[in-house]
């Protein structure tokens, strides 16, 4: 039989006759997207599970732990305390985030540009430097705490200020530095939704200004500010730097979770924190999907983008607001920077550069740091990819819709899933050599990965793939779906378009993911703290390690060096998109 | 009649409930222009995706010069298509554009650059190879869609409405163009519309489409003049419907209220069967000197439009709205709203419908 009476049979099986192999293709890359996410995001859950709902020696004791853990009020505590200095701080952010973002919006306050940047710039900062920061302000020799090393009280009197920085407060404090360029972020987007044409019919029918707030802004922004509480709670509830850093004996589950593990060995309970840390992140999580699933688009293609009017007394009151709180924030990150290079903060200031040494402090010093860059362009680089061929497999690819479905919908479950979590989740599911199911006993092919860089990446990876993963499928939304069906009657294969059109397309948005990887992957400790093994330990480990055993000056040079490598690395995005942007200039613009 | 280049047979389509395309038959010549024409979810534009190979029908076949083509790849059936968003790559120059589908054939480069100039030449847009879509207009870019789609040198094109994003001008020039290249190169040429006017200027033969059915398939002038329902009737320029009875079949005489009005087509009706009459607004004349005094109907006069080339009257007759058009040079200013006017209905232009007041198309 010739190959070609072969090759019909197989079509005619197939039920198709084109370029079998370009559907097989097309086929094999939707089974693998589904594979991955499924290896990578779904199958670990289920040890974690079950190991919540077994004993120490893996008998099944169904919901025992969860039982234990609410009768237990050392344990308990951690709960309502995680909930309440969420709650609470969410309330906070966002109220302060929402001025900050209508004063940018809705007034003509000079230097709004600079505020802006400003505003952005602690997205840079591991949440641990802003707890270091605070720590050196207000810790028990902190400068305000010491009334400035005695100096106030000899000048005007002042013997100092003591917040009480470690417990309830610290973690408020440092949470809020920590989610507040975050909400202002999502606020400022919702808040230049406006449409001018609404503002104009609300003057002309004579409406108060506080009736126009009621009527016309806050419904232009009830999605924006509904997405930003949920962010807000689900960061400050799974966050687990700052309260490590400032939480001193106010125990909150991020950091229950690690004490459980690391402290007691308690694996067990360990698993039963993490689930019930994982409840209410994918409630908060739900509800804000079913709240935007009722938002059509506010802004039509007929929106006149609004122009606020000068205005004296406002504009002077938001930029009195601004800077204020700008001013805060840079104190925070301008003490760790100068803590970082005097001798001993705040007693001797004379600059010095040895806390850079970190030879003679424990942690990892160069070694955690590179391995840090190195973990982070892994993460960049094989995240990006995998991210936006998972994005295009699933939205411009046509076979096995139900599995491509499926495949969205594992997408979004990332976002939910604390780093604690995926840590946690991945140790059970990758460190045994066996998986026990009963009686049943499987071989576990991923164990090689276990205690190596690879399984940080893929942490990583998973840890922040949800929003990289809307980054690139709102960039392919926007490309013509027609480009695959003129290919497809050229006879081009889809991966040729692919390479040729739709990467090129779609560069600015693949630069972004690729940084929003990287400067995640520097700062993030939550995720790895499990994970990281003592021949590959990481610097933002070290920073916890080192503040742990008082090397404060130490953890702050290392902060500064991962603050400066995350700007450093932005700096190069914005040249590299520049670049881009003056080479597509040609071809975006008329 | 030689073998049809293209052959519909039964064509069905589904999607999930809704009938989509209902038994559609059709045959194409090799060389012919074809428009589906009608209004939208009508199914045109299914039936082209099937014909393309983006879309699987639910049952029926497709046979391209006799060979069975119904499940094969767009890829296999040698076509070529244009969008009515161009979907031009944007990142890529004209030149790459065009290119496109030859790039992959492992032509000779000098070959590529060759085919690119002449089809450039063949669109008129000599020049603009190293040019990016978004600097070109709307106009030039639908030609450069149609050179990419030309390149290849498929022998069925298929246009999914690709004049219906352009302005009215320069709509009206690419018609004649497109209908010039096509007759030209002589490729057998599928187009979609729901624009009446292409369809008549542009095709050899207009399939009019009504709700997954084809309602008419014919010349332009048979579906103008012939219209085989008041739909493609009223589909296909404007109608004015008078309801009648049928008064002496055997002497072709209908009746309109009181006045009898004789046809010269023949009544398949017996007496007193009530019938649905049409005719065009530009065939009714407005009687001046009491000539002809036979098929007159009184119509009062609702308003009267200065149109430029002509006037348009909107008339009332009986519950009907009717319109007719009268040169400028009539005395239009003694026709007043309100005044009754004689109009002549020639014999030879009235159609007559069945009477069926649901199937008649209501005008807005």
């Amino acid at each position: 039989m010739t190959l070609s009476t072969w090759r019909q049979r197989l079509d005619r099986v197939l039920g198709f006759d084109v370029a079998v192999s370009e559907e097989l293709l097309k086929r094999l890359l939707v089974v693998l997207t589904v594979c991955w996410l499924l290896l990578g995001v779904i199958l670990p859950l289920f040890p974690l599970i079950l190991r919540s709902l077994s004993d120490q020696n893996g008998h099944w004791v169904g919901f025992a732990n969860y039982w234990r853990y609410f009768n237990t009020p050392a344990l308990s505590i951690s709960f309502f305390n995680s909930l309440k200095v969420s709650l609470v701080t969410t309330l906070l952010a966002v109220t302060l985030a929402f001025g900050y973002a209508y004063a940018l919006t809705r007034t003509q306050m000079p230097a709004k540009r600079l505020f802006l940047v400003a505003a952005m710039l602690p997205l840079y900062v591991p949440p641990l430097a802003h707890a270091i920061g605070l720590v050196y302000l207000f810790g028990r020799k902190g400068l305000i705490t010491n009334g400035f090393g005695g100096w106030f009280e000899k000048t005007i009197g002042w013997q100092g200020w003591d917040i009480h920085l470690y417990g309830f407060n610290g973690i408020l404090l440092g949470e809020l530095l920590y989610v507040f360029p975050q909400a202002v972020m999502i606020l400022l987007v919702a808040a230049s939704l406006a449409d001018a044409r609404l503002y104009e019919a609300s003057l002309s029918l004579q409406a108060p200004p506080w009736r126009t707030f009621l009527t016309v802004t806050l419904p232009s922004m009830k999605y924006g500010l509904a997405s930003s509480i949920f962010v807000t709670f689900t960061l400050v509830l799974t966050d687990f730097g700052v309260p490590k850093v400032v939480g001193g004996n106010y125990n909150v589950m991020a950091t229950d979770i690690y004490k459980q593990v690391i402290g007691q060995q308690n694996f067990e309970m360990g698993a039963t924190v993490s689930v019930l840390l994982l409840l209410p992140t994918a409630i908060a999580f739900l509800i804000d999907r079913l709240i935007q699933r009722h938002q059509s688009a506010t802004l039509t293609a007929r929106a006149v983008p609004y122009q606020p009017k000068p205005h004296f007394w406002a504009d002077r009151i938001a930029f009195g607001y601004c800077f204020v709180i700008i001013l805060a924030v840079f104190s925070v990150i301008a003490t760790v920077f100068l803590a970082s290079v005097v001798e001993l903060w705040p007693y001797k200031l004379n600059l010095t550069l040895k806390h850079f040494d970190f030879s003679r402090v424990g942690g990892g010093g160069y070694g955690a740091f590179w391995n840090s860059v190195r973990m982070s362009f892994y993460s960049a680089v094989f995240g990006t990819a995998i991210t936006f061929l998972s994005a295009y497999v699933i939205e411009k690819l046509k076979p096995l819709k139900s599995l491509r479905n499926a495949a969205y919908f594992f997408s979004m479950i990332p976002v939910a899933l604390p780093g604690m979590v995926i840590g946690l989740a991945y140790i059970f599911f990758f460190n045994p050599l066996e998986w026990k199911f009963g009686a049943f006993v499987l071989p576990n092919p991923f164990n090689f990965v276990y205690n190596t860089m690879a399984i940080l990446v893929l942490a990583n990876i998973v840890h922040f793939y949800t929003v990289s993963f809307m980054t690139a499928t709102t960039a392919l939304k926007q490309l013509d779906n027609e480009f695959e069906l003129i290919s497809e009657s050229l006879g081009v294969p889809f991966y040729r378009t692919f390479w040729k059109v739709t990467v090129p397309l779609s560069l600015p948005a693949v630069l972004e993911m690729a940084m929003y990887y990287f400067v995640n992957a520097m700062v993030t400790v939550s995720a790895v703290i499990f994970l990281y093994s003592p021949r590959l330990k990481l610097a933002s480990v070290a920073i916890v390690n080192m503040d742990d055993a008082g090397d404060t000056a130490a953890a702050a040079a290392m902060s500064v060096l991962v603050i400066l490598t995350s700007v450093g690395v932005r700096l190069l995005y914005d040249l590299a998109t520049n670049g881009i942007a003056r080479r597509a200039s040609s071809w975006r613009k008329r | 009649m030689p073998e049809p280049y293209l052959e519909i047979q039964s064509l069905t389509k589904k999607f999930d409930q809704t009938l989509a395309l209902d038994e559609i038959s059709l045959e194409i010549q090799e060389g012919e222009f074809v428009f589906l024409l009608g209004p939208s979810g009508c199914g045109k534009t299914t039936l082209l995706r099937i014909v393309a190979g983006l879309e699987a029908p639910t049952k029926g076949r497709i046979l391209q010069k006799g060979r069975e083509i119904t499940h094969l790849s767009p890829a296999k059936r040698n076509i070529g298509i244009v969008f009515q968003s161009y979907a031009l790559f944007p990142n890529l120059t004209v030149f790459q554009n065009i290119a496109y589908g030859l790039e992959n054939r492992k032509i000779p480069r000098p070959q590529i650059q060759r085919r690119v100039d002449e089809l450039l030449a063949l669109v008129g847009l000599e020049g603009y190879q190293e040019r990016y879509p978004a600097q070109l207009s709307g106009g030039q870019q639908q030609r450069v869609a149609l050179a990419r789609a030309l390149a290849i040198s498929p022998s069925l094109l298929l246009l999914d409405e690709p004049l219906s994003a352009l302005d009215a001008r320069v709509r009206a020039n690419l018609r004649i163009e497109v209908a010039r290249l096509q007759r030209q190169l002589g490729v057998t040429t599928l187009m979609v519309s729901h624009d009446q006017e292409e369809a008549l200027t542009m095709a050899d033969r207009v399939v009019v489409m009504e709700q997954g059915r084809i309602a008419q398939i014919g010349t332009p002038e048979e579906i103008y003049h012939y219209p085989a329902t008041p739909f493609v009737a009223d589909f296909v320029g404007l109608m004015n419907f008078i309801p009648a009875v049928i008064q002496a079949p055997e002497l072709k005489r209908v009746r309109v209220d009181q006045t009898e009005f004789t046809l010269q087509q023949e009544i398949p009706y017996p007496a007193g069967h009530k019938v649905t009459l049409a005719i065009r607004p530009e065939k009714m004349v407005v009687v001046e000197n009491g000539q002809p005094n036979e098929n007159i109907l009184r119509a009062q006069v609702q308003d009267v439009e200065f149109i430029g080339a002509f006037y348009r009257l909107h008339l009332y007759f009986g519950g009907e709205r009717l319109i007719a058009y009268m040169p400028p040079h009539r005395q239009a200013k003694s026709i007043r709203a309100g005044s009754e006017i004689p109009l002549y209905l020639p014999p030879d232009h009235i159609r007559i419908y069945p009477s069926n007041p649901g199937a008649l198309p209501t005008r807005p």
